[in-house]
């Protein structure tokens, strides 16, 4: 999705807290007012919404699930309509649907930001929530005569970039025309957690993208996951590398593909670990040629399961190496040979396997 | 001739060398406007002609021993005269050439440092190109008739060498009193220095054009895809444009040049993006910003990588085409 030419119209904020000592919602403070933010403070709004949902962010696409009147995505679909005095205590509505998904007694407090606004080329509404948890931080501060810099202690900050603490969900209206009252086909759903670590390999937190949003994984991943994988060995067998590095990269990729403990795919987070700057720029490329999302999404292995569980070298006189991924991965090991023992230049392989042979034809 | 009669001719005759030294230097300068140069930035003074001051002139036509006139308002030939000074060896030639090739006047060559460099190879001393040029017919120039064969004469010169002939030519060579050897040997260094640094001069500037070609094809290219996609011309390449050419200069070939024109033809709201953003951002004035639109898009990581200027750019830039730099 390109999500270009960004204008924010309306922007409301409300506070919600943690729940008390015995477990119980705490009523959100309302915001009354629009927010209006100066020129640069826009931008930085604005800067800080990209990073989270924007292209080769973290952010996964997600479809509709919960479509009944109280839901939020109906009532997203309504802020996008109505007029700002509804805005207002609609967005209200959002936050109280926030503080009653946050069930667990330790979840944070926060801000919740309710905007939105139009995008694209030819404009389409778009609608934005951000949960965005306040933390203690410092200003600095120059002292007009002496111009001595010292730090004056904020107490309450947020949105700051490098403390990430904060959950993005946006709605964009679709180019094409929605077909009957399915919400999905009139809006695509983005969603971001800044808090969840690739390590843990969700999407973002349950109660935010499924109890408080209403939404879950999308179910066509599993041919978005088959297309990753072989654009990604395309890539692979293209790159200007050695035959030993092609093998890891190969190795790699099956790894992370099968090994991984992760619910998505992010194809940035993979180059970002295996290639050089240069090469994650061409990869991004190439990915986007094949029409293949930059951004991450959920990963279904269903299609590709079969060819994930070996790894084959082929060569041109139909010589063929197969060994169950694993495996080949830690008993066999490719080296080039591009000199034969004549001085000629040639193109062999040699092929180390750990183990002994078992049994010939 | 005598003196008096020579003084009462060249009264009579001063607004008619005053207009033929104006027209000379204005056809001159017209020509190196043509040429497209900037004459602000290319001549290091004013080349205003002036009139001889009459003193010298009475002084140079009767009084100078190493002068043997026959005729000596005749001979005379720097009654009026103007003068062209210029940053480099290279620029001298540039103006040479308009004198050479001008049709309403016969030109001479008077001095020349290359020719007198080849004289007296072991002599370091003043440098100058020197022409006379004369009117070949009669004309009116500023309602003044003026004759064929009025001479005036020209001095092209570096700044440098300019700078030698304001310490040394009247001190030193016209001085009456007798010039202590020493000077005169410091000032012949001063002079071989002065060649050395002129050939130093025109060296970095050949390099500096040699370096610059290849990027500025592509900026000439940038700006009509600017002028193009955007529908006005850009600003100039300021020093910004010119610190990303260079930290990206690795990347720039024709094949760049087409992805970026693939680019911008196909993302066409850009069109509307940079000529909304025009007014309040500065930047988007130059046709930099197609080549960064394009990097943002297609090579963030290089771009995030090597960017030179100001973070808060690159985030408005990523901003504007929707892309996260986020990243661990």
């Amino acid at each position: 999705m390109n999500i270009v030419n960004l204008q924010v119209q309306r922007i409301v904020i409300h506070q919600i807290h943690q729940r008390d000592e015995d477990g119980k919602k705490v009523t959100p403070s309302r915001g009354t007012e629009f927010i209006r933010f100066d020129a640069e403070a826009m931008n930085t709004f604005k800067s800080r919404f990209i990073n989270a949902i924007g292209a080769e962010s973290k952010a996964v696409p997600m479809s509709i699930v919960n479509q009944e009147s109280t839901d939020l995505p109906p009532m997203v679909d309504m802020l996008s309509e109505c007029g700002d005095e509804d805005f207002i205590s609609l967005s209200y509505d959002v936050a109280n649907k926030l503080a009653d998904a946050q069930q667990r007694k330790n979840l944070q407090g926060g801000i919740v930001v309710v905007f939105g606004g139009l995008y694209g080329a030819t404009p389409k509404k778009f609608v934005g929530i951000m949960k965005a948890e306040i933390h203690s931080a410092y200003g600095k501060k120059v002292d007009d005569l002496t111009s001595e810099i010292t730090l004056k202690y904020i107490e309450e900050a947020l949105l700051t970039p490098a403390t990430k603490l904060y959950k993005t969900a946006a709605f964009f209206e679709k180019s094409t025309t929605p077909e009957g009252d399915d919400l999905n086909s009139k809006w695509d759903v983005l969603v971001s957690d800044s808090q969840i670590s690739q390590a843990e390999g969700k999407a973002a937190a349950l109660y935010f993208y499924s109890s408080f949003l209403g939404c879950g994984y999308p179910e066509t991943c599993a041919r978005t996951t088959k297309q990753f994988y072989d654009a990604t060995c395309e890539f692979l067998n293209d790159i200007d590398v050695s035959e030993e590095k092609r093998n890891d990269l190969h190795n790699a990729l099956v790894s992370y593909l099968k090994h991984e403990n992760s619910d998505v795919v992010n194809p940035l987070e993979f180059s970002s670990r295996y290639f050089d700057v240069e090469t994650r720029d061409s990869y991004s490329e190439f990915l986007e040629d094949k029409e293949i999302p930059n951004t991450a999404f959920t990963k279904d292995i269903e299609f590709i399961s079969g060819k994930l569980k070996t790894r084959k070298l082929s060569f041109s006189k139909d010589v063929k190496l197969i060994a169950p991924s694993q495996v080949f991965k830690e008993l066999v090991d490719i080296q080039s040979i591009n000199v034969n023992d004549a001085g000629e230049a040639v193109k062999w392989t040699k092929i180390i396997v750990k183990d002994e042979i078992v049994a010939q034809e | 001739m005598n003196e008096k009669e020579f003084l009462e001719h060249w009264n009579q005759e001063i607004p008619m060398h005053d207009a033929w030294g104006d027209f000379v230097t204005s056809t001159i300068c017209k020509h190196l406007k043509t040429n497209g140069k900037d004459l602000s930035s290319f001549l290091k003074q004013s080349p205003e002609h002036r009139i001889k001051d009459t003193t010298s002139l009475l002084d140079k036509a009767f009084y100078r021993t190493n002068k043997n006139y026959e005729n000596p308002y005749e001979e005379i030939e720097d009654k009026v005269g103007c003068r062209f000074v210029v940053l480099l060896i290279e620029q001298i030639e540039e103006i040479s050439d308009v004198i050479v090739n001008e049709e309403s006047w016969d030109h001479k060559e008077c001095r020349h440092f290359y020719s007198e460099r080849e004289k007296e190879p072991l002599l370091f001393t003043y440098q100058s190109v020197h022409y006379v040029v004369r009117s070949k017919t009669e004309f009116i120039h500023n309602d003044v008739l003026i004759h064929p064969g009025t001479p005036c004469e020209i001095q092209i010169r570096t700044l440098l060498q300019h700078a030698y002939a304001e310490l040394t030519h009247d001190a030193v060579y016209k001085a009456k009193t007798l010039v202590q050897p020493e000077v005169h040997r410091t000032v012949a260094k001063s002079m071989a220095l002065i060649e050395t640094t002129d050939d130093f001069f025109s060296d970095v500037n050949s390099r500096l054009i040699f370096d610059v070609s290849g990027e500025f094809d592509f900026q000439e290219k940038l700006d009509s895809l600017y002028k193009e996609y955007v529908g006005f011309e850009s600003a100039s390449a300021q020093k910004s444009s010119i610190v990303i050419f260079d930290e990206f200069r690795d990347l720039i070939d024709e094949d760049l040049l087409r992805k970026v024109e693939r680019f911008i033809r196909k993302e066409c709201y850009l069109s509307d993006v940079i000529r909304g953003g025009v007014g309040e951002n500065p930047f988007y004035k130059q046709s930099v910003i197609i080549f960064l639109l394009y990097m943002v898009k297609k090579k963030k990581h290089r771009l995030i990588n090597g960017w030179p200027l100001n973070y808060r750019i690159l985030e408005n830039l990523a901003m504007v085409v929707g892309v996260s730099l986020d990243h661990d």
